[in-house]
């Protein structure tokens, strides 16, 4: 008997035997047997599916940690950009600035006498109203309380259109000072209201600003020619009035043309990026890139001038 | 007794476990005909187990019932007359018995079909997917055999548990 299970032409005979069997079997017992199955090896199935799921999950999970840890180090590497590139403007501004500056004989002689500024820049920090929370605050949906009893914003905050930020003349802030970020310019107060501002991005048509070109000579940065700044309303300036005779290269730095010996150097627009001429023109075309970008920002600061309170009190 | 109980349990679960990757995963592979080739290759018995794999394939599969049990059986009987018992356990072998259980298993179950007019194909169809199935169920049993050689290359001397024997013995086949 033994030998018989073990030959396997045997075995093979019967499970012909068998499978003819199996092949004429009933269709109902045919299906009975294939549902059998299914269910038995559904326990099967869900294992594989776990496991695959598992590895998926891993190598997603490996995948997002890596694009994390890339975007921190891109997040501090343009931080680094940004205060290099704030560092090279004020190095700049201020290495043109003592080129341009005469010397004078009886500088050794009035520094025995050098008090404290009167002026110096106040910063203060405002926030940029979102488009929606503006676009409530003008229907005063914030105060819709006192709204009814006249406590409500000034009408020409109302009636603006442009961004607003959420300091007004009560926290003493006036019409045409500078909005920064850092050291750069990014845009100006159009017009205040009790508690808010309405904002003039650089990059707005309605933006006007005397600028400074600074550019690189053999002896390094010096100040270069004067000109109007304005908006295009695409994301960038024009600077006007630059005579074509006055050498402009792309690349040169743009700083406001206001000097103000309050501040310890000038403040920057931004950069050169196009330049051109048509033959025949008086005025170079030149199209300057902001530093920072108005339409992004969610905080700056208004530069104001505040009395020195150690002057006052020591006059 | 109790070795040979946990032989069968162990055939078992390995047909059940072909089973599952092969309607889940890898289709064009016969995971089935891969184990009925390595049982066949260990002993006479195994053409048991090879008509056990048959019948397994048969109850997964769509079709009537039997003739993945009578493929692997007879295509079993034939790889254990063909190859000595000796020759029978080397890796090679077991990936012949594999292409031959395989491939025919295959060229059974298409031309079966084609000539019941259950699909349309010609033979030449027929031969591809059965050429197809022998050898990519020929690589399997390959790198299964390369794996088992392997491991048992690096367990083959005492005290191998110890990890830095291991990673000699590694170095010493990968060099």
């Amino acid at each position: 008997m033994r030998t018989l299970l073990l030959s396997p032409w045997i075995v093979a005979f019967g499970a012909c035997l068998a499978g003819l069997l199996l092949w004429h079997a009933p269709e109902g017992l045919t299906q009975c047997i294939h549902a059998m199955t299914t269910d038995a090896l559904f326990p099967g199935y869900e294992v594989v599916g776990a496991v695959e799921q598992t590895a998926r999950d891993w190598c997603s999970l490996r995948t997002d940690s890596k694009v994390a840890e890339l975007q921190a180090r891109l997040d501090r590497a343009e931080d680094d950009l940004h205060t290099a590139t704030e560092r090279v403007q004020r190095l700049s501004a201020q290495l043109a600035s003592l080129r341009s500056t005469p010397q004078d004989p009886w500088t050794s002689v009035n520094s025995a006498f050098e008090s404290e500024r009167l002026l110096v820049p106040a910063l203060i920090e405002a926030a940029v109203l979102g488009e929606a929370t503006s676009q409530a605050w003008r229907e005063g949906r914030f105060l819709d309380r006192g709204w009814k009893h006249g406590v409500r914003e000034s009408a020409v905050v109302l009636q603006g259109r442009g961004p607003l930020v959420d300091l007004g003349a009560a926290a003493g802030i006036a019409p045409e000072d500078a909005l920064l970020v850092g050291r750069t310019i990014v845009g100006k107060v159009a017009a205040v209201g009790r508690w808010t501002s309405i904002i003039l991005p650089v990059t707005d048509p309605a933006y006007r600003g005397r600028a400074q070109l600074v550019r690189e000579s053999e002896g390094g940065p010096v100040w270069g020619a004067s000109g109007l700044l304005r908006g295009d309303g695409n994301g960038r300036c024009r600077l006007e009035g630059v005579p074509v005779e006055d050498a402009v290269r792309v690349g040169d730095l743009v700083f406001s043309g206001d000097r103000d010996g309050a501040l310890s150097a000038a403040l920057a627009y931004g950069r050169v990026v196009e330049a051109g001429a048509a033959p025949g023109d008086r005025e170079w075309t030149l199209v300057v890139e902001p530093a920072a970008d108005p339409n992004a920002l969610t905080h700056v600061h208004v530069l104001r001038a505040a009395l020195n309170p150690s002057r006052v009190w020591t006059d | 007794m109790p070795h040979r109980l946990l032989v069968a349990i162990g055939w078992l679960a390995a047909i059940y476990a072909a089973l599952v990757l092969q309607t889940t995963l890898v289709p064009q592979v016969s995971l089935t005909a891969a184990v009925a080739a390595w049982a066949v290759s260990r002993s006479p018995i195994g053409v048991w187990w090879a008509a056990g794999a048959g019948v397994a394939c048969d109850a997964a599969g769509h079709d009537r019932l039997g003739l993945h049990l009578a493929t692997y059986a007879i295509l079993g009987a034939l790889a254990t007359a063909v190859f000595p018992p000796a020759m029978r356990r080397t890796g090679s072998a077991r990936a012949v018995i594999a292409v031959l259980i395989a491939g025919g298993d295959e060229a059974a179950r298409s031309g079966l079909a084609t000539m019941l007019g259950r699909t349309p194909g010609t033979l030449q169809q027929t031969m591809a997917s059965a050429v197809e199935s022998a050898v990519m169920t020929a690589s399997v049993v390959m790198a299964f055999v390369c794996v088992i050689w392997t491991f048992q290359r690096l367990l083959s001397s005492a005290g191998s548990g110890r990890p830095i024997v291991l990673a000699n013995r590694w170095n010493m086949l990968t060099e």
